[in-house]
């Protein structure tokens, strides 16, 4: 199901509100009406210039694998140069989070921050694994050798828990060692992941998720109460009037709209387990200041 | 699909037939990769397709999966010239990317032979 949807209610409280803006500027301007400005999201204005969102990958790309931990020296040692002679940059792509430079060859592909053009995704497709092999690293190895990369790359992780999965998906083990900063016990958009080949110990994707933002207050809504909400919403949105639930995750997280605000809101993911067909999973979007919600995503 | 979705492996596994020139079969939704009723691997629906159907490759997710993502993730993936296990972590990234959340998209599992081409439609076989 799509968004667009469930999205119509938020749509009428802007244009609601840019209705009221108008009026009033009429009413002080006197005779002629003034448009309200628009205020976009200023981190969303490029900055970067395609050359120097490529020239950005390019210098992430060409410094070295780290060399620490036990990982396969040997199939480390031949893993092949990176191609990055024919890297291109498209035109900047909206995302929920900023606006990015997708910086695309044969053997790259990148999404680089269009206003302050750090990379914030690298995944070199020459290597990721094409044959499954035990793992030859454990959990620890995985860190440290994920570890000595980011700090290789000037890429910092201070204050932020690592956490390390070992993941079987069948063309491959791939160990994913990701970071998320939390303020407040809220997600805030600045995250890092790595992932390396589990029987290697070579990385072939790097993230480097972040944008700034304010310290988020301390939510007016509480967990349980934005669960409740989530449950009532997601029920009403297929028109019945109850239904059972199971939650999968709900977080509390720093959010933008396209004008740039900062939000706060509860992520719900619910599972309903007595609908009459198979489509009962609801992502719903708690405002945690004020409690108001919608279905965002449907599975 | 809902977590329901995975006892389809039974009804794949028991009566369909499929041909075996299926290159790749997607099986796009939560927990299609999960096993059925504590059955083990064996029944699930893309090691059913791959290894009792003939289907030269196959993939579900061992998660819930949401949409919009999964729509990101899936023209991502044909949009990509590469292998099938490239071309789904380079949509898994395209997804992170737009929605700054893999929503599920991250936890798909192939089997069969990962690394034909999604274009031209199974090259390398």
């Amino acid at each position: 199901m799509k968004k667009k949807r469930f999205t119509q209610m938020a749509a009428v409280g802007v244009v609601g509100s840019a209705l009221v803006l108008l009026l009033a500027g009429a009413a002080m301007a006197g005779t002629k009406p003034q448009a309200p400005a628009v205020p976009a999201d200023p981190y969303r204005a490029v900055k970067v210039t395609p050359a120097s969102a490529i020239a950005a990958v390019r210098a992430m790309v060409e410094r070295p694998l780290p060399q620490n931990g036990a990982a396969n020296v040997a199939a480390r040692a031949q893993v092949a140069e990176v191609q990055t002679s024919d890297l291109k940059a498209n035109a900047p792509i909206d995302g929920k989070v900023f606006r990015f430079y997708d910086v695309e060859g044969a053997d790259v592909s990148a999404a680089v921050d269009a206003h302050d053009g750090h990379v914030a995704q690298l995944l070199v497709m020459s290597r990721i694994p094409k044959v499954r092999t035990d793992a030859t690293i454990n959990d620890q190895q995985a860190l440290d050798i994920a570890s000595s990369y980011l700090v290789d790359q000037g890429i910092a992780v201070d204050g932020m828990t690592a956490q390390v999965k070992l993941d079987d998906r069948g063309a491959a083990l791939v160990y994913s060692v990701s970071w998320q900063r939390s303020v407040n016990g809220a997600l805030v958009p600045d995250s890092r992941l790595v992932q390396l080949d589990a029987g290697t110990g070579v990385i072939f994707n790097v993230h480097n998720i972040s944008r700034p933002y304010s310290d988020p207050p301390t939510a007016v809504v509480a967990r349980d109460q934005a669960i409740s909400v989530a449950q009532d919403t997601a029920t009403k949105s297929v028109g019945r009037k109850s239904a059972t639930y199971k939650l999968i995750d709900a977080s509390l997280q720093v959010t933008f709209d396209s004008q740039g605000t900062q939000g706060l809101v509860w992520q719900v993911k619910l599972y309903a387990a007595d609908l009459a067909n198979s489509t009962g999973y609801f992502e719903v979007t708690v405002d945690a200041m004020t409690g108001s919600a919608s279905v965002t995503g449907r599975g | 699909m809902g977590e329901r979705g995975a006892g389809g492996s039974e009804r794949l596994r028991n009566t369909l037939t499929l041909p075996d020139s299926i290159k790749l079969m997607i099986f796009g939704g939560c927990n299609t990769a999960t096993s059925y009723l504590g059955r083990g691997n064996d029944y699930t629906l893309p090691r059913v397709a791959v290894f009792s159907k003939g289907v030269d490759a196959a993939v579900g997710w061992t998660a819930v999966v949401g949409w919009p993502e999964m729509d990101t993730w899936t023209q991502a993936f044909f949009q990509y010239n590469g292998t099938f296990f490239n071309s789904a972590v380079y949509a898994e990234n395209q997804t992170m990317a737009m929605y700054g959340t893999y929503s599920g998209t991250d936890s798909s599992v192939w089997y069969g032979n990962w690394n034909l081409y999604v274009r031209p439609a199974g090259y390398g076989n």
